[in-house]
């Protein structure tokens, strides 16, 4: 009876010790997806995002697009009143015509006197053929002034740099547009990429050209991409200039401090037809070393 | 792979409802040891269902990772 008693004893420490064993499979089964899979929750979705600014001033005559509607490349995005353009262009030209007036007026004089040979001075044939000069190069800048009133008058409709979505649209017909202020922002769709954060223990694991999978945050199935692009740099707060350019480094240290993040690009392989992308979405993303 | 859920717009790292699960499974498969009066073959109880935890905690990210993999 006490042998049994003892025997069964053992058998349960034995029990227990292999259940404790296939525990410690567990922990390092889970410590190993866990911590140790290169994967991040802390990804974003981006795009090349382009500010459109007209390349003159005016008052905007037209608005030819809504707020997020998808524009071709090279579409009309707005009119600037061109009225001045036009009138700055009409006053261009009558510069021209009276600079070539001019220029034809003194060349057949210079001719003239070129062929009056001693029955003048060298003085006058000189001065003559001076003027002339003078008058062609005066036509070739009336020529610059024109082909410039030409392209301000042509750069009075904005057209599309790239093909996307007008996005957060604000500006309105009759808004005063200047030059170089964005007025309509552009998404271009076809630059969509993913951000990731990968902790700097990570980033020594994986090399460009590594295999991805993006997981969009409600998106169902997840996306296969590839890194193309590790970033060679994050700001250093200690690095900061002070005074007389010396770098202001501060003197209190973290006893905890958590490891910093490393921007990697990921681009899709390919982005289904049906899935809607916004830049500064969530996403998780695991990179697959080789 | 594993991502970032979201539990009525609040974000939450996987482990959360894995743990959910397994704690559930957990409970169930404790219940069955315990019906049967498995416990009185094992040293610890506690210390027992601490690793039947465990096991099961691992199990269920065994489960989401081939899932997610079958998915692509």
């Amino acid at each position: 009876m006490a042998n049994n008693k003892e025997g069964g004893r053992w058998r349960a420490y034995l029990f227990t010790a292999l259940l404790v064993a296939a525990a410690a499979v567990a922990v390092w089964y889970l410590w190993r997806h866990y911590f140790e899979d290169v994967w991040t929750r802390d990804a974003r979705v981006r795009a090349v995002v382009v500010s459109v600014a007209p390349d003159v001033s005016g008052a905007i005559q037209s608005l030819k697009v809504v707020d997020n509607q998808y524009v071709e490349e090279g579409e009309t995005l707005l009119l600037v009143d061109p009225r001045r353009y036009q009138l700055a262009l009409d006053q261009a030209r009558a510069e021209v015509a009276h600079r070539r007036q001019e220029l034809n007026l003194l060349s057949r004089e210079a001719s003239r006197r070129r062929s009056l040979g001693r029955a003048i001075s060298q003085e006058e044939r000189e001065e003559a053929d001076n003027k002339a000069a003078l008058a062609r190069a005066d036509l070739q800048a009336a020529e610059a002034a024109l082909a410039r009133a030409e392209l301000d008058l042509a750069r009075s409709e904005v057209k599309a740099p790239v093909a996307g979505f007008v996005t957060h649209l604000l500006a309105h017909t009759g808004d005063y547009a200047q030059t170089g202020q964005p007025v309509v922002t552009l998404v271009d769709d076809q630059s969509f990429w993913v951000e990731a954060y990968l902790k700097e223990t990570q980033v020594h694991q994986i090399r460009v050209g590594d295999a991805a999978r993006i997981h969009l945050l409600g998106a169902g199935k997840a996306l296969t991409g590839k890194v193309t692009g590790i970033g060679r740099g994050i700001a250093n707060s200690n690095a900061v200039t002070a005074d007389k350019g010396l770098p202001s480094v501060a003197p209190t240290f973290e006893w905890v401090r958590l490891a910093q993040r490393i921007p990697v690009r990921v681009e899709f392989d390919e982005i289904p037809d049906t899935l809607l992308l916004s830049s500064g979405m969530t996403a998780s993303v695991q990179v697959l070393p080789e | 792979m594993l991502y970032e859920i979201e539990l009525g717009g609040v974000l939450l790292p996987p482990l959360v409802p894995q743990v959910l699960l397994a704690l559930l499974l957990f409970l169930l498969v404790h219940g069955l040891i315990s019906r049967f009066d498995g416990y009185r073959h094992l040293w610890h109880p506690a210390l027992a269902g601490f690793c039947v935890f465990l096991i099961v905690l691992a199990l269920v990210m065994g489960a989401w990772l081939s899932l997610g993999s079958m998915h692509g």
